[in-house]
């Protein structure tokens, strides 16, 4: 298999528990290189715990993980060094000024690239002598982001990067962070609960609801198969016995509310049965496509899945 | 890579093996103060316990402040995720932690030993010989201080179960360096257990999550 060839990231059937509660369920993932990889979820949905089985610092119950190539119980310092991770909270040594802990860091990497990080820390003006115990979270994430990219590494795992950053530090962080990490043939995986963050980045996305992959295609295939139908009926709605790709279906007043994946000459036929006065069918954007499609009562939900992936 | 974590791990401990350093000093300026009368240098008088307590709470204090901290603060992911292994990783931790301990132990042996040996300084007789309890205990620093690092490394439910490790290192550092009279048996026996406990921290590092 050439180099190319090898997925960024892949997972088969990767399950971890914590005591009884199987919080990763059988995740099977290919992320080829070079994508940037949105990955969503509720909080407590298994990402953070599924970053953390990627880059080692979880061992999982069952399945395995790759990252280019290399066994993720095993990964050795080589792989290591071409992969960066940015933990959720970006935790760092808060005893130490921003000068320190580039120099702890710098020793571990053969192409250390000082006047990137330079220019990175320059960018976000700060100031070498300040202590990361005294700087802001945003201004710690900047620091991390900055390490992170100082080794030029190949991928990026990056677990909610913005969290805890507030709506102008996040857009300002994520702006940079893109024009700062994007270059060619370099993979991002980044999780995040705000999809806002996501639709302007990623070009792929997976969404993981209560451990189990349901979603993994394009943001924009997700966005658009997603369709919210409000019926009319000017009365109290009929009972909706469902149809295929349903979500979910709620009564609001008068009106019948479907939320479906795709909505065809099939489930048209099946509303029209129920002789609505009018018929709505609303285009979702992906934060509201998210919501609709995680939250609720646990169901079976309709999955996507597109390109190499399998289910 | 090594010498960053000892910089690293030095930079972290330091204030707590300078106060150590402190006390010691502290209680051997007050036995050479107090010499005279039927004391004896190592032998009568109130070396013991509390060097031996300062020694050995500084161990644990050590090796607990490397371990834990690191889980408290959440920074394993960022050491641990250094292209290095983490055996090597975890050798330069607690080989910085070994170093400090058996240096500030180590002081206030010497420093009252070269004053009890200095003529003219106390009316007790004084043989090199007699430091041997003193040494034992330092001999035996290591148990209590790998034991510390491990409870702090190991997983546990609560703290009353993450510090079985450091308790039963701490009576075995009892019992090593107070029951057993030859200091080369205290020796062999601290490295036996040394080299146990080292084990046992590479296993729970190795299996251990960190996240």
């Amino acid at each position: 298999m050439s180099a190319e060839a090898i997925p960024a990231i892949s997972t088969h059937r990767l399950t971890k528990f914590y005591g009884n509660r199987r919080v990763v369920d059988n995740l099977s993932l290919n992320i080829p290189q070079g994508s940037i990889y949105g990955f969503l979820g509720r909080n407590g949905a298994g990402k953070s715990t599924t970053i953390k089985m990627l880059v080692g610092m979880v061992h999982p119950d069952s399945g395995s993980a790759h990252i280019l190539g290399d066994n993720c119980e095993r990964l050795t310092p080589r792989t290591r060094a071409n992969v960066a991770f940015m933990a959720e909270g970006h935790p760092l040594y808060v005893g130490m000024t921003i000068r320190q802990i580039i120099n702890f860091t710098r020793p571990f990497y053969d192409n250390w690239n000082a006047e990137l990080l330079e220019q990175v820390l320059d960018h976000f003006g700060l100031s070498r002598k300040a202590r990361l115990g005294k700087l802001s979270r945003g201004q710690q994430a900047q620091v991390a982001l900055a390490l992170a990219i100082a080794p030029d590494p190949e991928l990026l795992i990056l677990d909610d990067p913005t969290l805890g950053l507030d709506t102008i530090v996040r857009r300002d962080f994520l702006e940079s962070m893109i024009g700062i990490i994007q270059r060619r043939g370099r993979t991002i995986l980044f999780s995040s609960h705000i999809l806002g963050d996501v639709e302007r980045v990623a070009d792929r996305i997976g969404i993981l609801v209560d451990g189990v992959l349901r979603v993994d295609c394009p943001a924009e295939t997700f966005k658009t198969q997603i369709r919210k139908v409000l019926a009319e009926f000017g009365r109290q709605p009929p009972p909706f016995a469902g149809c295929e790709g349903l979500i979910s279906s709620r009564q609001v007043g008068t009106q019948l509310e479907l939320v479906l994946v795709g909505y065809g000459r099939e489930q048209q036929a099946v509303v029209e049965r129920l002789a609505p006065l009018s018929v709505e069918v609303v285009e979702l954007n992906l934060e509201d496509a998210f919501i609709e499609y995680t939250r609720g009562p646990r169901k079976p939900l309709p999955q996507f899945f597109s390109g190499s992936q399998t289910p | 890579m090594i010498r960053a974590i000892a910089i690293k791990e030095l930079r972290e401990t330091i204030g707590l093996a300078a106060l150590a350093l402190v006390a010691l000093a502290y209680y051997v300026h007050n036995l050479i103060d107090k010499a005279g009368g039927e004391r004896v240098p190592f032998v009568l008088d109130d070396y013991f316990p509390m060097l031996a307590l300062v020694q050995w709470l500084l161990a644990i204090g050590l090796g607990l402040r490397q371990s834990a901290w690191e889980r408290i603060r959440g920074t394993y992911p960022f050491l641990l995720h250094r292209p290095a292994s983490p055996t090597a990783i975890f050798v330069a931790k607690f080989a910085t932690g070994l170093v400090q301990v058996q240096a500030v132990a180590a002081v206030p042996i010497v420093w009252y030993g070269v004053w009890a040996s200095t003529p003219n300084t106390h009316p007790s007789p004084f043989e090199w010989s007699m430091t041997e309890s003193a040494w034992s205990v330092w001999l035996s620093l290591p148990v209590a201080y790998l034991s510390a690092f491990l409870s702090g490394l190991r997983p546990a439910r609560w703290w009353g179960t993450r510090l079985l490790p450091g308790v039963a290192g701490s009576m075995l550092f009892l019992f090593i360096s107070m029951a057993i009279q030859s200091w080369p048996i205290t020796l062999a026996a601290s490295l036996a257990l040394s080299a146990i406990l080292m084990s046992l921290i590479f296993y729970v590092a190795k299996t251990s999550d960190f996240g």
